[in-house]
């Protein structure tokens, strides 16, 4: 893997090589969101519970059922870092600096948008998908790396780099728009029998992507 | 009325190129493992029982559904 990082950084280093976890929220025909890259209902488990849980943006609080909530609040401390794609950073317009997982973010782009990076903002931009899990997996020491984009979550599968796949379920059938497991090489690729946890408009499914056996 | 298909991650209920003598298309019979109790191909593996488990489950739904 290449390590030839624009702006290298030591935080966290840990020896344990950390977790890769794509996590994204998912209709049950497969999209992650409409054709205009809005989420529709797919995200309505974030907002519609009993239980408030405060996100690292203070914009956004979420509202949940108790199991999602206690998840949700465990995750400042167990993701390290963060991937996503710059068409995500632009639609988000950059989370106003404060992704709601409160952690670094490394976004993957061509060109480092105009007025990035910025001071006191741990958001970094690298080139290639290689490079951004490099990085991350750096940052985050020995805990997770989440990857919350569709196209690197593919280019992560297709290089092998994967380690598990967590799959919010909403109970919603798109129709159309951005599917999440698009442009897979190697396929069928197996996954192990998932973790499954029931929640309120989402069931949360984690699969460890099986190595070895075809 | 209800329908319940066997579907992946991705979405899929075949693999590519479906058909008779080949209805899970290719590769598709990983599908249907679970019916089979283990890896199983239209060329002539082997097709067991499926799991207990399994086999509880659908008789348990296909009663609750059809109330009978």
């Amino acid at each position: 893997m290449k390590t030839g990082l624009e702006t290298p950084i030591t935080v966290g280093a840990g020896n344990k090589v950390a977790t890769l976890v794509a996590d994204m929220t998912m209709s049950l025909d497969g999209f992650i969101a409409l054709p205009n890259d809005d989420v529709g209902p797919l995200f309505d488990w974030y907002l519609t519970g009993p239980v408030e849980t405060p996100s690292a943006s203070e914009e956004f609080t979420y509202k949940t059922d108790e199991k999602s909530a206690a998840e949700l609040r465990e995750a400042p401390q167990t993701i390290g870092a963060l991937i996503c794609g710059r068409r995500l950073f632009d639609h988000t317009q950059g989370w106003g600096g404060h992704h709601p997982a409160g952690c670094p973010v490394i976004v993957v782009s061509h060109s480092v948008p105009k007025g990035w990076p910025r001071e006191g903002i741990p958001f970094h931009f690298v080139d290639s998908v290689e490079k951004a899990v490099a990085l991350a997996t750096e940052i985050a020491g020995d805990r997770i790396v989440a990857i919350a984009t569709p196209t690197i979550t593919q280019q992560c599968i297709n290089l092998g780099v994967l380690d598990v796949l967590r799959v919010n379920l909403a109970p919603v059938l798109l129709g159309s728009g951005i599917p999440w497991f698009a442009n897979l090489k190697d396929a069928p690729i197996l996954l192990e029998d998932p973790d499954v946890s029931e929640g309120l408009r989402v069931t949360h499914l984690t699969y460890r992507m099986r190595r070895g056996e075809i | 009325m209800l329908v319940g298909i066997t579907v992946s991650v991705d979405g899929y209920i075949t693999g590519p190129n479906d058909g008779p003598e080949n209805g899970l298309g290719e590769g598709g019979e990983r599908l249907h493992s679970w019916v089979f109790g283990g890896r199983w191909t239209y060329g002539g593996g082997r097709r067991g029982q499926m799991a207990p488990e399994d086999a509880a489950w659908m008789s348990k739904c296909w009663i609750k559904e059809h109330g009978s």
